[in-house]
């Protein structure tokens, strides 16, 4: 179950507007459909079309409403509905009741438009019903000797439904770039499509037109599943509460003595803080122990990562001191893995959202951003979303922590890192340094937004006791060029002395 | 079987009335304006009369005047309809105002009560 799994709408009360059901589809359109309204669902064979109506149309029968399905040249009655029996949302029970499934082929072959309409008329005083969908719309493309016929159509279609109170929706192929013209003349426009990026397909919802909502603008990924469609609006076209002030007295240790002192106490409630630096330097482990510290205190925490199994990464907490089994066990800490399938950004941020919301978490640890950036379809939104992300994170009141992979050998001034560090208030860089005999791990923070900090470089010793900072790293230079050395005139001779 | 003149700029809401009504029985006829309604009504006298407000050549009301000085015409019912906020000044003796839109059961509703059925 997601963010978005529960429909968002089916509490509306106001009686002008129609939810789909259909997992955050109502939020892309502003609430819902409005009643009586006509809308166009376009998109190629195999899109989703006649699954997303026949979702909202069950979803209309459990809401009390009776549901008319009209088909033209589609699929047979029976077909369609054996397909449809696999679906979690299919009510054998509804069939004939409450919906009723029709063909107007024969009405429309014989008179024409007007015939089809006049179907239309006396199926709807028959059967009063509140929903309706014509499939197979193609056919009375194609019947239609001009387009003003076509969009007389759709005119006196339009007046006849919402003089019924019969929210209606019309499923027809891609039209494309061309122009139809019914697209000016039905109250809302929705295309699914699909997206490709090299061998992955990715499916995409938009709304390009919507009388009387506020809906979502753009694409917005979905995906169908055994409940039907699931879609998932993007975090970045979403509209943003404005924050409230940050509790700034409020801080959060990390249980590292030296560490927290050099961050003046902890970080600071509610914010975000990147952890960044080149594979192996500890930034797991740092961030770990930054859950520790929370599950230690009664907090509840989530851990939400790319690359390692729960039962790995308990492991190799556990074999640095750092103790997180029995928070595991009775559910204080969350271990969220998504190991890297072909999954889409949006439906990751969904997910996190919605485990930091069932779980009230207070710490959020996000292990790899790049976890995210590997899924987004479209590189170039990346920075919005991630702003939007720790936006939303900052909603939900849990101070997180994200990983972000530095380059091991590049030069980072070359920008190879994804930045998630820029949206967050805090930074902590963690590098190696090199002396003529060995290598070790550094700790510094860059950034600290809403409060001073202690910007000394310090050496970062992971050992089996646990993580420890050394007082203090003289001799580095360089560092942010990730070109840290130490001249062998100056080196350090601590090997790294714990307090 | 009674007669209803349905009178309306819009088409689509002619034919969804023109539907509507049939499917109750009753015989319909239709007219885009006031002035075409006039010489419907002269022709063929309706048992009831439904017409919009705002329409070219002859407006809804100019119509009801028109229906009310006739001492004839003016016995004829007359269901005036408009999305507009305000209620017009009309002089006749046996008219209803209804705000637009109307739903299909308004308007049986409201045809029912004043004609009766088909």
């Amino acid at each position: 179950m997601t963010d978005q799994a529960t429909p968002s709408s089916q509490t509306n009360s106001d009686p002008c507007t129609v939810t789909t059901g259909v997992s955050g589809l109502d939020d892309i359109l502003g609430g819902g459909l409005i009643k009586g309204g006509l809308y166009l669902i376009e998109g190629m064979a195999g899109a989703g079309k006649t699954i997303l109506s026949t979702q909202i149309g069950f979803h209309r029968v459990a809401e009390g409403d009776s549901v008319l399905y009209i088909t033209l040249i589609a699929e047979s009655h029976s077909k369609l509905l054996s397909h449809l029996k696999g679906l979690s949302f299919y009510n054998a029970d509804a069939i004939s009741d409450k919906m009723l499934f029709v063909s107007g082929y024969h009405e429309l072959m014989r008179d024409g438009l007007n015939g089809f309409l006049a179907l239309i008329a006396s199926t709807i005083k028959t059967s009063r019903p509140r929903f309706m969908v014509i499939d197979g719309f193609r056919s009375a493309r194609e019947f239609s000797s001009t387009e003003l016929e076509l969009s007389q159509f759709i005119h006196e279609l339009s007046a006849f439904v919402t003089a019924a109170g019969c929210t209606t929706l019309i499923l027809a192929p891609l039209s494309g770039n061309e122009p139809h013209p019914e697209h000016t003349l039905v109250d809302g426009l929705v295309e699914l499509n699909r997206f490709a990026t090299g061998m992955r397909r990715a499916r995409e919802i938009e709304v390009h037109k919507l009388r009387g909502r506020d809906h979502l603008l753009g694409r917005h990924f979905f995906k169908i599943t055994a409940d039907g469609l699931v879609t998932f609006p993007r975090l970045e076209a979403r509209s943003m509460l404005l924050e409230g002030a940050p509790d700034l007295k409020s801080k959060l240790a990390f249980g590292l003595p030296d560490f927290d002192t050099m961050l003046g106490g902890g970080v600071v409630k509610g914010s975000t803080t990147t952890l960044i630096g080149p594979s192996g330097i500890g930034k797991t482990l740092l961030s770990l122990k930054f859950l520790e510290a929370g599950v230690a205190k009664g907090e509840r925490c989530v851990y939400f990562g790319f690359y390692e199994s729960p039962a790995r990464l308990v492991a190799k907490a556990e074999s640095v001191s750092i103790h997180l089994a029995d928070a595991v066990a009775d559910g204080r800490l969350i271990v969220e893995w998504r190991p890297a399938v072909e999954l889409a950004i949006d439906e990751l941020a969904a997910e996190l959202i919605s485990v930091v919301k069932r779980a009230g978490a207070s710490r959020l640890v996000v292990d790899g951003i790049e976890g995210f950036h590997d899924s987004a379809n479209r590189m170039e939104r990346f920075g919005l979303f991630l702003n939007a992300l720790t936006h939303r994170l900052r909603q939900e009141s849990v101070t997180t922590m994200l990983t972000e992979e530095l380059p091991l050998y590049a030069d980072m001034a070359h920008g190879n890192s994804i930045r998630a560090s820029a949206m967050t208030e805090n930074i902590v860089l963690m590098r190696y340094v090199e002396t003529s005999t060995s290598l070790y791990r550094i700790v510094s923070i860059i950034k600290q937004r809403e409060s001073a900090h202690d910007p000394s470089i310090r050496r970062f010793v992971i050992d089996e006791n646990g993580l420890h900072l050394t007082d203090g790293f003289i001799g580095t230079t360089t560092l942010l060029s990730a070109r840290g050395t130490i001249p062998l005139t100056l080196s350090d001779p601590d090997t790294g002395t714990r307090k | 079987m009674k007669k209803i003149l349905v009178v309306d700029d819009e088409f689509d809401l002619l034919t969804t009335w023109r539907l509507v009504l049939q499917m109750e029985g009753y015989e319909v006829s239709t007219a885009s304006n006031g002035l075409l309604a006039l010489e419907s009504v002269r022709a063929n006298p309706p048992d009831l009369i439904i017409t919009d407000w705002m329409m070219p050549t002859m407006d809804g009301v100019a119509l009801c005047h028109v229906l009310a000085a006739d001492d004839t015409l003016a016995q004829i019912p007359v269901v005036l309809s408009s999305a507009a906020a305000r209620t017009p000044t009309v002089t006749h003796p046996h008219l209803e105002f209804h705000r637009k839109p109307l739903s299909i059961d308004d308007l049986i509703n409201i045809v029912t009560r004043l004609i009766g059925p088909a």
